[in-house]
C-alpha cells in the first residue's frame, strides 16, 4: 500500500513503503499506526525539499539499511563505503542544489532520520569547508557573524597554532 | 611582559555566552545574513566526518564563523592540539593569562580562566615541539639572545603543561619534542644549570599529568644526554620514542637507546648509523614490547640483512619500514 507525505506548503507525494522506510521516522510510525490512506503531514520540510528527499530514497530503496542503532554505528557503516562519495550521489547533491537548499535537506534528513543522507550532506558541507577563510564560509552559507570584535579576536588568539599546524 | 599581556587580556575575555550584542551594529557583509539553521548535532558531524576529515586550520576557521560554530569546532580542534614553541606565546596570553595571573577575583579574569579551564580540559593528545639552534645551524642572530629567548619558551611551555596539572583526567597520550643543536656560546656552565632546572620541572610535569605508559618522547643527540637519566627515572616506560641520531657516534646512539628505548612499542631512528653493534642494542634495549620500527637512514643490501636480524630478535613486531635519509 501505497504513503502519502504531506508537505509544509501542502504539496502530497505519493510513494511506495520500501521508499518511505528510507526513513526512521516513517517506519517507526508505519510501524506503530499500521497502514493508513491519510497523508502524513511532515510541518518541518518543503515540497521541493520533500521531492528531493524522496528522489534519494527512491534511489537507494533496494540498498541494506544501515545498522539502526548508534548514531556511531551508522556512521561506522558509512566508514566501510569507498572514501570518496558514489557518483550519483555527488550529482544528487549537485543538480541544481544551492547552499540553502544544501542545508534544508540535511535538515529534512535529520528530521526524517535518514542518516546516510545526513552523512553524505554532511561530507558535502566538510567539503566545501575544506581550505576557506571564516569570511568565506559565512559568505558561502549565509551565515551571520554574531561576535563582538573582542570575542572574534579571543578566538583566533587561542586557535592561532591552528593555522599552520 | 606577562603582565602586560594579562592586562591587554582582562578587556578582552568577556564571555562568549554573556557577551552583550545589543549595542553590536551589523557589518555590512551582514545585511542579510541569519543565524545558521544547522543545530549543534549535525555541525559535530560536519566538523569530524571520518571519510572527510577537516584540518586542524578549517576547524579554526570554522570556529571564527558564529559563536554557534565556534561552540562545536572549539572542542573538536582542541582534543588532539601540536604546540610547537611559536605558538606557546599566543597560548600564553590565551590561557595562562587567565589561568595563573588573574587570581586577583576579578570577573573578566575569572571568566577567562574558566575559559582556559575548559579548554585544556578538553585536550585528549597533546603534542609538544620544542627545539633550539645555536650559531651555526641556520641561525645567524645573537645566539645567546636567542638562548635566553628559548628559556623564556621553556618557561612558558612548563606553565602551559602545569595547566594540565589542574586536569580531572590526565591526558589519554602526550608526544614532547626536543631537538637541540647548540652552538658555541651556549655552553656555560650556567646555562646548563638554567637548562637543567627547566627540564626537572618539565619532567616533574609529565610524571603527572598524563596517563601512565602513555608518553612517546622525541629528540635529537644533542638532547640524549640530558634525558636520558630523567627518562630512566619516570614511573613508566615510553610508549614511544623517535630518535633523531644527528649521524652521531654508534657509542652514542647505543647508549641512548638503553636510557630511553626500554620497552617503548613505537621507536623511530632517524640519521642513525645502523651498524650491526647498533642493531643488536636495539634488540636488546626494546626486543621485548617493540610493535613498530621506522628507520630513516642509509639504505644499502646490507641494510637488509639488517632489517632481517631486528625482524628476527623482535618477535612482537608487527611492521618495519626502513627507508633512504
Amino acid at each position: 500500500m501505497p504513503v502519502i507525505l504531506q508537505a509544509s506548503d501542502g504539496q502530497q507525494f505519493t510513494i511506495s513503503k520500501p521508499v518511505a522506510e528510507r526513513s526512521m521516522l516513517l517506519k517507526n510510525m508505519l510501524d506503530d499506526v499500521g497502514e493508513n490512506e491519510q497523508a502524513i503531514p511532515l510541518p518541518n520540510v518543503s515540497g521541493p525539499i520533500l521531492a528531493a528527499v524522496i528522489e534519494y530514497c527512491e534511489h537507494h530503496k533496494d540498498e541494506a539499511m544501515p545498522a539502526a542503532d548508534e548514531d556511531d554505528k551508522v556512521f561506522e557503516a558509512s566508514k566501510k563505503k569507498p572514501d570518496d562519495i558514489d557518483q550519483w550521489d555527488a550529482d544528487f547533491m549537485k543538480q541544481g542544489k544551492g547552499n540553502e537548499e544544501l542545508f534544508e535537506i540535511i535538515l529534512a534528513a535529520n528530521y526524517l532520520d535518514i542518516k546516510p543522507l545526513l552523512d553524505l550532506g554532511c561530507k558535502t558541507v566538510a567539503n566545501m569547508i575544506k581550505g576557506k577563510t571564516p569570511e568565506q564560509i559565512r559568505e558561502m552559507f549565509n551565515i551571520e557573524n554574531d561576535f563582538t570584535p573582542d570575542e572574534e579576536e579571543q578566538i583566533r588568539r587561542e586557535n592561532e597554532w591552528a593555522a599552520d599546524a | 611582559m606577562t603582565w602586560a599581556v594579562s592586562s591587554v587580556l582582562a578587556t578582552t575575555s568577556t564571555p562568549i555566552t554573556t557577551a552583550a550584542t545589543a549595542s553590536r551594529q551589523p557589518s555590512s557583509t551582514n545585511i542579510h545574513r541569519r543565524k545558521c539553521p544547522l543545530n549543534p548535532h549535525i555541525l559535530y558531524h560536519i566538523f569530524t566526518h571520518r571519510q572527510s576529515p577537516l584540518t586542524p586550520a578549517d576547524l579554526a576557521s570554522c570556529a571564527l564563523v558564529s559563536r554557534e560554530w565556534a561552540s562545536v569546532a572549539t572542542p573538536v580542534l582542541w582534543r588532539c592540539p601540536t604546540w610547537t614553541l611559536a605558538h606557546m606565546g599566543a597560548l600564553e596570553t590565551a590561557l595562562l593569562a587567565g589561568g595563573e595571573h588573574n587570581n586577583g577575583g576579578n570577573a573578566d579574569g575569572n571568566a577567562a580562566a574558566a575559559r582556559a579551564r575548559g579548554l585544556v580540559e578538553g585536550v585528549k593528545s597533546l603534542r609538544l615541539e620544542v627545539s633550539f639552534s645555536g650559531a651555526g645551524w641556520a641561525n645567524f642572530d645573537n645566539e645567546e639572545v636567542v638562548w635566553a629567548q628559548f628559556m623564556r619558551d621553556m618557561d612558558v611551555m612548563n606553565g602551559v603543561l602545569g595547566l594540565f596539572g589542574c586536569r580531572l583526567q590526565p591526558l589519554e597520550q602526550l608526544t614532547i619534542s626536543l631537538q637541540l643543536h647548540t652552538g658555541q656560546a651556549t655552553s656555560s656552565p650556567s646555562q646548563h644549570i638554567a637548562f637543567q632546572t627547566h627540564l626537572d620541572t618539565l619532567f616533574g610535569h609529565l610524571r603527572t599529568i598524563v596517563n601512565p605508559g602513555k608518553l612517546a618522547l622525541a629528540y635529537n643527540m644533542s638532547a640524549a644526554d640530558v634525558l636520558g637519566k630523567r627518562v630512566l627515572s619516570l614511573p613508566t616506560p615510553l610508549r614511544a620514542l623517535a630518535i633523531d641520531g644527528d649521524w652521531a657516534a654508534e657509542s652514542d646512539v647505543v647508549k641512548a637507546l638503553q636510557d630511553t628505548a626500554t620497552s617503548v612499542s613505537e621507536l623511530e631512528m632517524r640519521r642513525c648509523a645502523m651498524s650491526d653493534e647498533l642493531c643488536a642494542a636495539l634488540v636488546r634495549s626494546c626486543g621485548e614490547m617493540l610493535q613498530v620500527l621506522t628507520v630513516r637512514s642509509r639504505t644499502s643490501v646490507e641494510a637488509r640483512q639488517r632489517a632481517m636480524d631486528i625482524l628476527a630478535g623482535c618477535k612482537t613486531l608487527k611492521m618495519c619500514t626502513w627507508v633512504e635519509a
